[in-house]
């Protein structure tokens, strides 16, 4: 029976830590206690990546190292903060080897047969597309919140949703109909049931994005071309398939705005 | 005799602000985060 009550409490005080960890800033909280996919309001958009792909190593909480990596980065004497931990990689002499590996992280994940720049006449719908890169959860999500944006001129016609003018090659027709196809395609793949209506076979129809005014529809494209430019993902690295953290700006303001929005 | 009753001829209105507003379709903002990243189509020219 003691010992029943002794693991409830170090499992409580662990829940407890877990909580505590989680209300801190990046800057202040310790590596292994950051989650991508909860709200988390914490600043930094290179900060917010780096603390995706890093991670204590098993066995030695004061060492890190990266996902999917059993190799340590840094052995610490201490537990690090997500900040330390990227001051240290970004300026120690020592970690050349480590910077190296964070400048060539893969964009894509998953099969990715194909690139489109155009929208191709033999599309076959397929169980899964590539995804981003776990790193660049932010990323998805502001496009995201665009789409969520744009979709209030369904109802509103003259619902101010501006595209951008400067900083980005501009954007053709035939790109702003391949983004268009691309958006439906993965909205069409994520249909769910109705709210309350869990259970039932009948779901809510997809968002339908052609028909959303056309200047809309570019402002959108704008909108996403823009947003892979504030990860320092352009068209070569595109056509390369890899990022590289240090192209990402510290930018140590930046909020999400998705976990901004579902904070309030 | 009771007086008859008089049917409302304008329909109830519920502006977008208020609740409930029926959803009409799958909102993204709403999807795993899994498929927020798969709908940046990184298959797809930025």
């Amino acid at each position: 029976m003691a010992g029943i009550w002794y693991a409830a409490g170090a499992y409580g005080q662990e829940a407890n830590s877990r909580e505590a960890q989680a209300l801190l800033p990046l800057a202040q909280r310790d590596v292994g206690w950051f989650d991508p996919t909860r709200v988390d309001t914490s600043p930094g958009r290179r900060l917010r990546a780096f603390a995706t792909i890093i991670r204590p190593l098993d066995g030695n909480i004061n060492a890190i190292t990266r996902q999917g990596s059993r190799e340590a980065y840094i052995t610490g004497r201490r537990r690090l903060t997500y900040e330390e931990a990227l001051r240290s990689i970004t300026t120690s002499p020592r970690m050349e080897a480590a910077r190296q590996d964070l400048s060539a992280l893969p964009l894509r994940m998953g099969d990715c047969p194909r690139l489109y720049t155009e929208v191709p006449g033999d599309y076959q719908r397929t169980p899964r597309d590539p995804d981003l890169h776990p790193a660049l959860q932010d990323l998805g999500d502001e496009i995201n919140e665009d789409i969520h944006e744009a979709l209030n001129s369904l109802d509103d016609p003259r619902y101010f949703f501006p595209g951008v003018d400067e900083g980005i090659e501009p954007v053709t027709d035939e790109h702003v109909k391949v983004v268009t196809w691309a958006m439906q395609r993965e909205l069409e793949r994520e249909l769910r049931p109705a709210e309350g209506r869990a259970g039932l076979l009948t779901s809510l129809p997809a968002a339908p994005l052609y028909d959303l005014p056309w200047h809309i529809q570019r402002a959108l494209a704008e909108r996403r071309r823009w947003r892979y430019q504030q990860w320092g993902i352009g068209r070569q690295q595109w056509l390369e398939g890899t990022w590289s953290l240090w192209s990402v700006p510290l930018d140590e303001e930046y909020v999400s705005r998705r976990a901004a929005r579902l904070s309030t | 005799m009771p007086a008859p009753t008089t049917t409302p001829t304008t329909t109830p209105m519920t502006s977008p602000g208020a609740e409930p507003w029926p959803q009409r379709y799958t909102d993204p903002a709403r999807i795993c985060p899994q498929q927020r990243r798969e709908g940046a189509s990184p298959d797809v020219e930025p």
